[in-house]
């Protein structure tokens, strides 16, 4: 779940880390959207505070308890940048 | 620099850098309300047709811009927005809509671009915020403390309970909500009409920006008054959204899908 190891790419996607991959699942249903990539920003895809705390309550879900603290989706909200922080945050 | 959220094509900032699609009949400037980013315009493009691209404007301090600090003075956030919109206001017609502080902000933009000659929009959309130079009926909110500023900001349905008590959360957006509330209540409004039609929205139940202290705006264009009320307090944009966009449409001429 949170090894940095690319896994095998979606057909057309660049190859996503197994935490990349349950954060762009978090998203793709919170935004109910089909492609999340990478290189997508929270705030660019519609979030706002609401969305904001039901993802980070996915993360603790599914993650564990503050791994992602707010300021950090605020402060570099791209999807593989919170991914890192999760990866730093669990090693 | 990511100060429009243009709702009517996502690629489009880097093809005509005004953050639109291109041509459009009149494109629409959204102002937030204190607190507020652009993802409350979202839904405002899918209820609009393509005659009208849906433009938000995102102020420092939140979304995208997060990291720079939100604007403490009139004078740099008046600075940013002519700087910003003087290159666009000629590029075709354009309309503003601005909720509370954002009607503030559009008021005082258009004043500016109206002195240095550019083209004015072709309707200011005041919505949820006092006339000029009207007294304010409450305390400000900015110098509150945090417990009681919450309770204000509960009792006023402007942020989802679910933020007001999520701590950690508020500890990291209180202090842009408190600037921009500063921004708000430190208004000190440019007399004089504009040569720009004006279309007042309150709320039915909103105590703080009321009905009749919304009719002043009617002493502040040279071109035209309405006023339009909604069955809801003051953020009533929220709640009948697709009633307030369908008066905006009509105004426009772009009408609604």
């Amino acid at each position: 779940m949170t090894s940095q190891e690319p896994t095998a790419p979606e057909p057309g996607a660049p190859a996503l880390t197994s935490t990349e991959k349950a954060l762009a699942d978090i998203w793709r249903s919170l935004f109910g959207i089909d492609e999340v990539s990478a290189d997508d920003n929270f705030f660019a895809l519609g979030g706002n505070s609401l969305t904001a705390i039901r993802f980070l309550a996915r993360v603790e879900e599914q993650f564990a308890e503050d791994v992602l603290p707010p300021e950090t989706l605020y402060e570099d909200p791209r999807l593989a940048s919170l991914a890192q922080a999760i990866d730093t945050a669990m090693a | 620099m990511h100060l429009f959220a243009p709702f009517g094509g996502a690629t489009a900032v880097s093809r005509d850098g005004r953050g639109g699609t291109g041509a459009a009949d009149v494109r629409l400037y959204c102002f937030p309300y204190a607190g507020g980013g652009t993802q409350v315009f979202r839904g405002w493009q899918s209820r609009l047709t393509s005659r009208v691209p849906v433009v938000g404007v995102r102020l420092p301090g939140r979304e995208q811009r997060f990291r720079e600090p939100a604007h403490t003075s009139w004078d740099t956030a008046l600075a940013e927005l002519t700087a910003a919109f003087a290159p666009l206001s000629d590029q075709g017609p354009y309309a503003f809509f601005g909720h509370s502080l954002g009607a503030r902000l559009a008021y005082e933009l258009a004043h500016r671009l109206v002195d240095d000659g550019r083209r004015p929009p072709e309707l200011l959309v005041v919505s949820a915020c006092r006339g000029p130079g009207r007294p304010p009926r409450h305390p400000d909110m900015h110098s509150l403390d945090g417990p009681a500023l919450r309770a204000r900001l509960r009792a006023m349905n402007g942020v989802p309970p679910e933020v007001l008590d999520n701590q950690p959360l508020m500890d990291l957006l209180e202090p842009m909500l408190r600037s921009d509330l500063r921004l708000a209540e430190t208004w000190r409004p440019t007399p004089g009409r504009l040569p720009v039609p004006v279309l007042a929205l309150c709320g039915d139940h909103d105590d703080v920006d009321p009905y009749e202290d919304m009719l002043d705006w009617q002493h502040h264009t040279w071109k035209g008054f309405a006023i339009h009320s909604f069955p809801a307090g003051h953020f009533f944009l929220r709640e009948q959204e697709g009633a307030v966009v369908e008066v905006i449409a009509e105004r426009l001429g772009g009408g609604t899908r």
